[in-house]
């Protein structure tokens, strides 16, 4: 071999392995995460965190309880605006307006929604909500979040709409169903699981926001007393917990993000999963 | 590497297509096999598509390799250049031999630049005219400040320079599906290939397009070893000197096209040719 | 259901009478929830700007370039110069790491690694997508910041620090650790979407190159990966987009200084990460300063993602025009 071809040999098996190495990259950082958490977490994970509420910086047996039931308040009712939303409007785009100039309008909309920074969503719910409101609540953040899950949730039941193939939709149709018909108990059902995976992941997304509910449900050291009240959440509880100067109540931050972190990627794998004997993922 | 009847040197002179190889005097002897396969058996995962193929391709001639859609003779051909080792789960059993020398035991890349391939659907890179001629040579670093030079010569010998020389810099996708063939030739032919594949390289062409490039293989095959897999009976009645006839991965039978066509010895290659079949 | 009689008659309708019904009442309900995305993004252009009327007039556009931002009662003035910095320069930082990582990643993902093998991988790197940004920031105080403190930002004052972008005592937070914390961050998402890129490049490109002689690497690098220039540059824009907006980790790590540093040791501060300290106690002037920045973060982030949209779209018509 010539002395070029050796040089090409070379650089042909670095760059190679150095491409490889990157890819496992992946691999390291997700492991690392998760092993800090647990390392750290998995101690202070115990009844008594799970159904207490926060005590004071020293005081040991505090809790999260109010921030888990803050988070699962704050997301189902996200989710109750969010998702029909979301779902009507992807049915629109894929069904009713496929190929018009006012879907393509709705649709580049629904991408601009989705870009915007999740910390300007929370100043528009702040001013919208909280400050015609004069207090801050888990309504607001409810709203930040079903703006958040509105785009999402289009944008992916479209894409599984769409992929529901031609054929389907007109053995519907050639039976005499109405289109509404077609749609309700042949092509959205055929697309469900796409569609549900979607959901899911959205979901799963909008429950690890923090940013937009700095300014709408804010926190509250004691239970919620409703929608109308400010509530703890858990991503903004770790927030406060990591940014404070106290080491037991950074250990709490570590237990808090082991939670959070373990549901997230629950319903991930979970959504993933369920839908890879079917087709692709959603784009995210 | 005994030297070859056409011009070139591997590295530095561009060819002449003006020179005449046929007036040498080891032209006019029995041509020798320019490539040779022995025992080929090839696999994809577990599934057996070449049994048993020997073969041999003549130094200064065209062979085609003809037989029904699925028989094997393209699998073949790529095992050649040896690309089919892009493929995963692939595995070749045998010996394919380049001037005696086996194919498996030399450097990947140098096996490629001596043995070039045209492919089915012309694939030139979304760079420029000149630019699609002139990468092979760059790569294997062939090109010694005569950059222009070589881009000239591989253009005429693809019988495409007329045709281009004004808009060498123009994006290779503004030509027709038939200049961008003959531009692929030329970009193959600008590494002095010993031996050109082409795998059905007219298939997407239209009939004008189609005959001008097999003219061009009567020139081509003074300079280089020609391989040609073609759906097209006609095709290889037209422009090769020898054919072979593959079905379900087999060689059934490779002798002189004219007897193959006129006179075949087996009952399946008359069937083929018949229009039985395929 | 129809009865004989009725199969008689005439099948022609128009389209109003096609939608009778039951389609016409999903049409209504499916479009009324379209039109109200489009109410709803535009009321919050509209909100944004509303709030940002007092800065804007006080202010007007030299509110772009100011460096300054002073809440005292006796002072109140605002500039955005620090912030678009702080914003841009991180950004900057992430992609600079997480693009060659990343299309490095999605070059062994789409082209050398074994079907099942890439499937594994592409499907942990999208896990690692969906980690909520409070835990990586969560991860990045603790391990990152002291990392940087004690070794990271000392060896590179050594080094590098002639060129005066690493100087200066290092705290641990700064610039650069949000740089690395966001390069993290938008890592997984470079790689999908470059493997998508990728993975369209038609396999004849990669053969034709290869037939040629060139080595794997030789094919991949010259011929494959410009093929799939746009849909890479997409990527990266996408990734831009949403570094830019990034708060929790950002906030966490970036240090909180208003001034503009040259050195990307120092402290400094993103928009996203001003607007969510500051904004809870921020006074009226203040507030609507920050909703102006929040405006021009919304601007900043819209023009990205319609370039990456533009680049998305121009590989598609070009990938068509080819065939």
């Amino acid at each position: 071999m010539t002395a070029r071809n050796i040089r090409r040999t070379v650089v042909n098996n670095v760059m190679l392995s150095l491409t490889g190495v990157f890819a496992f990259l992946t691999v390291t950082i997700l492991v690392l995460i998760l092993g800090y958490l647990v390392y750290n977490g998995v101690t202070s994970l115990n009844l008594a965190f799970f159904t207490k509420l926060p005590l004071g910086p020293g005081q040991a047996g505090g809790g999260i309880a109010n921030a888990i039931v803050g988070s699962v308040m704050v997301v189902a009712f996200a989710s109750l605006f969010g998702i029909p939303i979301g779902f009507l409007s992807g049915v629109y785009l894929a069904e009713f307006g496929a190929g018009t100039k006012f879907a393509y309008v709705v649709r580049y909309t629904a991408d601009l929604l989705n870009g915007v920074p999740s910390i300007v969503i929370g100043i528009f719910a702040w001013t919208v909500v909280v400050k015609p409101m004069h207090h801050y609540s888990a309504l607001a953040g409810s709203i930040a979040l079903s703006l958040m899950l509105i785009p999402i949730t289009a944008r992916s039941t479209e894409q599984f709409l769409l992929e529901v193939p031609r054929a389907m939709r007109e053995g519907a149709l050639a039976l005499g169903a109405s289109k509404w018909k077609s749609i309700a108990t042949v092509i959205v059902p055929a697309a469900r699981k796409g569609i549900l995976t979607g959901m899911i992941l959205g979901v799963a997304r909008i429950s690890g926001e923090s940013a937009p509910l700095l300014f709408t449900a804010l926190g509250n050291q004691y239970w919620c007393r409703g929608l109308m009240d400010q509530t703890s959440t858990l991503p903004v509880m770790i927030y406060k917990l990591a940014t404070s100067p106290y080491d037991d109540w950074h250990q709490q931050a570590w237990a808090a993000g082991l939670i959070l972190l373990g549901l997230v990627l629950i319903a991930n794998i979970t959504a993933r999963v369920f839908l890879t004997r079917g087709a692709s993922a959603p784009k995210s | 590497m005994s030297p070859s009847p056409k011009l070139q040197s591997t590295e530095t002179s561009i060819p002449n297509p003006m020179a005449s190889p046929t007036t040498t005097p080891a032209a006019s002897a029995a041509p020798k096999a320019k490539m040779l396969a022995e025992h080929v058996n090839f696999f994809y995962g577990s599934f057996q598509a070449l049994h048993d193929i020997n073969i041999e391709f003549r130094e200064n001639q065209v062979t085609a390799l003809i037989g029904p859609s699925g028989c094997g003779k393209s699998t073949f051909l790529r095992n050649l250049n040896r690309i089919n080792e892009t493929l995963r789960g692939t595995r070749l059993e045998g010996k394919i031999l380049l001037d005696g020398a086996d194919i498996m035991a030399e450097d990947v890349t140098t096996i490629r630049r001596r043995v070039g391939m045209v492919f089915q659907r012309p694939n030139p890179f979304p760079k420029s005219i000149f630019e699609n001629i002139i990468y092979g040579p760059k790569i294997n670093g062939m090109v010694k400040g005569n950059a222009a030079e070589i881009v000239e010569a591989s253009l005429r010998r693809a019988a495409l320079w007329d045709e281009v020389k004004d808009k060498l810099h123009e994006s290779a996708y503004a030509l027709s599906g038939g200049q961008q063939q003959r531009l692929c030739i030329a970009r193959g032919l600008a590494v002095n290939p010993d031996v050109l594949l082409l795998d059905e390289p007219c298939s997407a062409l239209d009939p004008i397009a189609t005959a001008k490039i097999e003219d061009l293989l009567f020139t081509l095959k003074e300079q280089c070893t020609i391989v040609i897999v073609t759906h097209s009976m006609q095709q290889a009645a037209r422009v090769a000197d020898q054919t072979g006839f593959f079905l379900l991965g087999k060689l059934i039978e490779f002798d002189k096209t004219d007897v193959i066509f006129k006179n075949p010895a087996k009952r399946e290659t008359e069937d083929y040719i018949t229009g039985r079949f395929g | 259901m129809a009865s004989p009689a009725a199969v008689i008659q005439p099948r022609t309708k128009s389209i109003s009478q096609r939608l009778r019904g039951g389609d016409m009442a999903a049409y209504l309900l499916t479009i009324f929830f379209s039109i109200l995305i489009l109410l709803v993004t535009v009321y919050i252009v509209y909100e944004l700007w509303n709030y940002s009327l007092p800065t804007i007039k006080k202010f007007g556009l030299g509110f772009i370039g100011a460096q300054v931002w002073d809440p005292n009662p006796d002072k109140n003035l605002y500039g955005a110069l620090p912030f678009i910095y702080g914003t841009l320069i991180t950004s900057v930082v992430a992609l600079l790491i997480s693009v060659p990582l990343g299309v490095g990643a999605a070059i062994y993902l789409s082209e050398l690694a074994a079907a099942k093998l890439s499937n594994t991988l592409t499907f942990l790197v999208e896990l690692l997508a969906a980690v909520p940004s409070v835990i990586y920031g969560l991860l990045a105080i603790f391990t990152l910041i002291p990392l940087m403190r004690d070794y990271i930002g000392p060896f590179l004052e050594k080094t590098l620090g002639w060129t005066g972008l690493f100087v200066g005592p290092s705290y641990g937070t700064g610039y650069l650790t949000a740089g690395i914390v966001l390069a993290i961050m938008t890592f997984p998402f470079i790689i999908s979407v470059s493997r998508e890129a990728l993975m369209a490049v038609p396999r004849e490109q990669r053969e034709a190159a290869l037939a040629l002689g060139a080595t794997q690497w030789e094919s991949t690098y010259q011929i494959v990966l410009p093929y799939a220039k746009l849909g890479i540059i997409g990527a990266v824009f996408l990734g831009l987009a949403r570094a830019l907006g990034e708060t929790m980790a950002v906030t966490m790590v970036i240090g909180n200084d208003t001034h503009l540093t040259k050195s990307l040791l120092s402290q400094g501060y993103t928009i996203a990460a001003l607007v969510a300290n500051e904004f809870n106690e921020a006074g009226d002037l203040q507030g609507s300063a920050l909703v102006e920045l929040c405006l021009v973060l919304f601007v900043m982030t819209m023009l990205i993602n319609a370039g990456a949209r533009l680049m998305i779209t121009l590989t598609t018509s070009k990938g068509s025009a080819r065939a």
